[in-house]
């Protein structure tokens, strides 16, 4: 029996570290990971028993110091500073890396000023070692004077030992404030001792940082009265702190340079190159996107058959009626609908995890900075901008690194235009209905139709920023200044972890929907008014010169439209007609209002009902009629203008939720909306008069 | 000599860091005067600059760099 409270601990230190690994690996979570500073950008909680005792731990984003320049630093500050907060942990863990022992060191100092009882846990000791950097813990332990341990956080090494030290009571207490010259002491001493906030660095940071300090007043009464400069207070600081870590820092690092820099520089020289290095990355996703439909094809192939398999035996099992109707005609082939897509989503993450894992993603970042600039983003938003090609939710969160407002608010308004993974099922779809699946040269055509619609998301990613730059205001100062990490062998579990936990919520949250939109659209296409009860005698008296086959199916779709369904689609037909949309397009429409992937599930359900053989979805949309035009429904004008429509229309709630919960402004979230749908109705409604 | 007039390759010690917005960053950072730095690459257009310094690779933007004064 567990009855003691839970002990709090919380995992503190520099970006990229292996904070989210070893939070895993205590867990058993599967957070997302990846060699690049920012991937963790939120507070997140999770529970473990370890010899019978019950921890509580929070992962949290890195920080670079402690005066916050973006929101996820803030964040993590504030969190430290409010040392009277409920969520406020007994203990943290400190983590440093061999590989950039300097900097982080510099973010410890400041910490242990903030006296919290902490060990410090080094990690990657072994992946220094291989790279010519050797750190000395015995030393280390000597030096600091606090409890310091070595981790491998990906092998679970001294754990043991970290959590030996995390059960004893560690106490900490004030040390020399070595981070203020003399005579500058006794001013922060006064303006510590009419506050009830004790801690001397805490009202440090809070005379010296504009986001720290609630009482804005009285500070600056405070600096005025004495005339102080707070400014070089600051600067002061960090000089006084590198020097205290030099004056240890040689007994503990030995580097031998030679091998130091060899590995990731000579890397660099080639993927930084002025010309390759481009190339070199329009290569990277060009062969990303390829490979999409390139291995995909076999295992969806496969996929295919096995559901319609299913449901020809289910059709035969199962006892004629409207319960076996809506298993057989309506959930397996929507279902089937999102299975289907499950190899070409995970080859998308897992080449996404791979390019996070190796440190690839930072060097991203500065090659495309300046022209990033251009469009009022920064470098730092194309990682944003690469992750919305997998989903635009994490996204939008991992906008939290860019510093400058205005920048982070146009990385965030443009990022639903690139092409996500649920727009790959609508796409796949539309496209095997006008390409014909035939190879030019080694490459296959179907799949650069793919590559265009990318393409073409990326290109209108470009053209909203660069227009909404010339309209919003330019705020506070920009600039870009990141660490680059070393280069790493991709962890092949992080890789898998964050493959299986992406396809896992995309089959989930896509599920979910669908079986709901399944059940209800296949309940309104089954039932109607006077119009639909009578369908058979209304058809038998209007066409009586039609065969016996003829008539059957003139009744199925006569049914079909006069079916509740049918009259909601009817009564939106008119608004989409100009659009080259049937009425049953339009409810495939309004149903995958809340999520895209929708899509193929309804098509699939409105399209089955009635019909008596089992094809594939694309066979039957192939030889679907327009009742109206008496012209293929799917023509090709139409299917561009689906193209573009689901190209550019935000189609997704959980979309909509993130962007109000990252800007907190409904005008921000409503605009992004509002110009998203405009231009998908707009985009569709020209293709299509123009393509007719 | 400013830090943004440098060429790929060459390498020195930072002797100031002028005043400016970013100046107090830049020393977070491990820019402080008496750091050895080399210069590993400088991104066309006049995009950023990736430094060496002290060990540890970091990039800044020229507009930056130029605040910095090296010898
Ligand atoms: N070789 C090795 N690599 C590790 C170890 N721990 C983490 N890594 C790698 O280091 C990188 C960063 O790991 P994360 O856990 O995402 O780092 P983080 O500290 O959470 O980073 P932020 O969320 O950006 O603050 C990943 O590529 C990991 O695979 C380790 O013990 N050994
Ligand atoms: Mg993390």
């Amino acid at each position: 029996m567990i009855k003691q409270e839970p002990l709090k601990i919380a995992l503190v230190g520099n970006p990229n570290l292996g904070k989210t690994t070893l939070f895993n690996k205590l867990c058993g979570l599967k957070q997302h990971t990846g060699n690049y500073p920012g991937v963790t950008v939120d507070k997140k909680k999770g529970e473990f028993i370890r010899s019978n005792k019950k921890y509580v731990v929070t992962d949290l984003p890195g920080i670079n110091s402690l005066y916050p320049t973006s929101k996820d630093e803030e964040l993590v500050v504030k969190y430290l500073m409010n040392q009277q907060s409920n969520d406020f942990p007994d203990k943290i863990v400190l983590m440093l890396s061999a590989l950039n022992l300097k900097r982080n060191l510099y973010l410890y100092e400041q910490i242990r000023d903030l006296n919290i009882p902490m060990v410090v846990a080094v990690n990657m000791v072994d992946v220094g070692a291989k790279r010519g950097v050797f750190v000395d813990i015995e030393q280390l332990k000597a030096k600091l004077d606090v409890p310091v341990v070595q981790i491998s956080a990906k092998s679970g090494e001294g754990f043991d030992e970290l959590f030996s030290y995390l059960n004893q009571p560690l106490k900490i207490s004030e040390r020399p404030q070595l981070y203020i010259q003399q005579e500058d002491q006794e001013y922060l001493k006064k303006f510590a001792d009419v506050r009830a906030e004790k801690n001397l660095y805490i009202n440090f940071l809070r005379l010296t940082d504009v986001s720290l300090e609630a009482d804005k007043s009285h500070k600056d009464a405070f600096i005025e009265g004495n005339n102080l400069n707070v400014r070089s207070w600051k600067k002061n600081a960090s000089i006084l702190r590198y020097k205290h870590i030099k004056s240890y820092l040689n007994d503990v690092l030995t580097i031998d340079k030679a091998k130091a820099t060899d590995f990731t520089s000579r890397i660099d020289r080639i993927l930084l190159h002025p010309v390759f290095g481009y190339l070199i990355f329009l290569a990277i996703i060009f062969l990303i996107f390829q490979s999409i439909f390139w291995i995909a094809d076999y295992p969806m192939g496969w996929i295919e058959s096995l559901f319609e398999q299913i449901q020809v035996s289910l059709t035969a099992l199962l006892p004629e009626g409207y319960l076996s109707r809506l298993v057989t005609e309506g959930l397996v082939p929507g279902i089937g609908g999102v299975v289907i897509f499950i190899p070409q989503i995970s080859i998308l993450f897992f080449f996404f995890s791979i390019l996070e894992e190796s440190g690839y993603m930072s060097r991203i970042v500065y090659l495309t900075d300046r022209l990033m600039q251009g469009f009022g983003m920064s470098g730092k938003s194309i990682v944003p901008l690469i992750s919305g090609m997998a989903c635009a939710i994490p996204a939008i969160m991992s906008a939290r690194t860019i510093e400058n407002s205005r920048e982070r608010l146009i990385t965030i308004l443009v990022t639903p235009l690139l092409t996500c993974s649920a727009r790959i099922p609508v796409y796949v779809l539309l496209i095997a209905l006008i390409v014909p699946d035939k190879d030019i040269g080694i490459f296959n055509q179907q799949g650069l139709a793919l590559m265009a619609m990318y393409l073409l998301g990326v290109l209108m990613t470009f053209i909203v920023a660069f227009i909404l730059k010339n309209i919003m205001k330019p705020t506070y100062k920009s600039y870009l200044l990141m660490e680059m990490p070393e280069y790493l062998t991709p962890g092949i579990k992080n890789v898998l972890i964050s493959m299986w936990t992406n396809v896992k919520s995309f089959i989930w949250n896509a599920g979910k929907i669908i079986v709901a939109t399944t059940i209800v659209l296949f309940v309104l296409v089954t039932n109607g008014g006077e119009d639909f009860k009578n369908a058979e005698s209304i058809v038998t008296e209007n066409y009586p010169e039609l065969s016996e086959e003829e008539l059957e199916n003139k009744i199925a779709s006569y049914e079909q439209e006069n079916s509740y369904l049918g009259t909601i689609g009817k009564a939106i037909e008119p608004a989409i007609a100009p659009l080259g949309y049937d009425w049953k397009i339009g409810i495939a429409l309004i149903s995958s209002l809340a999520a895209r992937e929708v899509f193929v599930g309804t098509i699939s359900v409105i399209y089955s009902v009635g019909s008596e053989e089992i094809l594939p979805i694309r066979d039957r949309l192939k030889a679907e009629i327009n009742p109206k035009t008496g012209l293929p429904a799917f023509s090709f004008a139409t299917c561009i203008s689906l193209l573009l429509f689901y190209a550019f229309s935000l189609q997704c709630m959980s979309t909509v939720a993130v962007t109000y919960k990252e800007t907190k402004s409904l005008k921000w979230t409503l605009l992004q909306f509002g110009y998203m749908t405009l231009l998908a109705y707009f985009m569709a409604l020209i293709a299509f008069q123009l393509l007719k | 000599m400013r830090l943004s007039d440098l060429k790929s390759n060459e390498f020195g010690v930072i002797k100031e860091v002028l005043e400016h917005h970013l100046s107090a960053k830049l020393i977070e950072f491990g820019v402080i005067p008496g750091a050895q730095f080399a210069i590993l690459n400088k991104a066309p257009f006049k995009g950023p600059i990736f430094i060496e310094i002290d060990n540890n690779r970091i990039a800044l933007r020229r507009k930056e760099a130029a605040f910095i004064i090296v010898e």
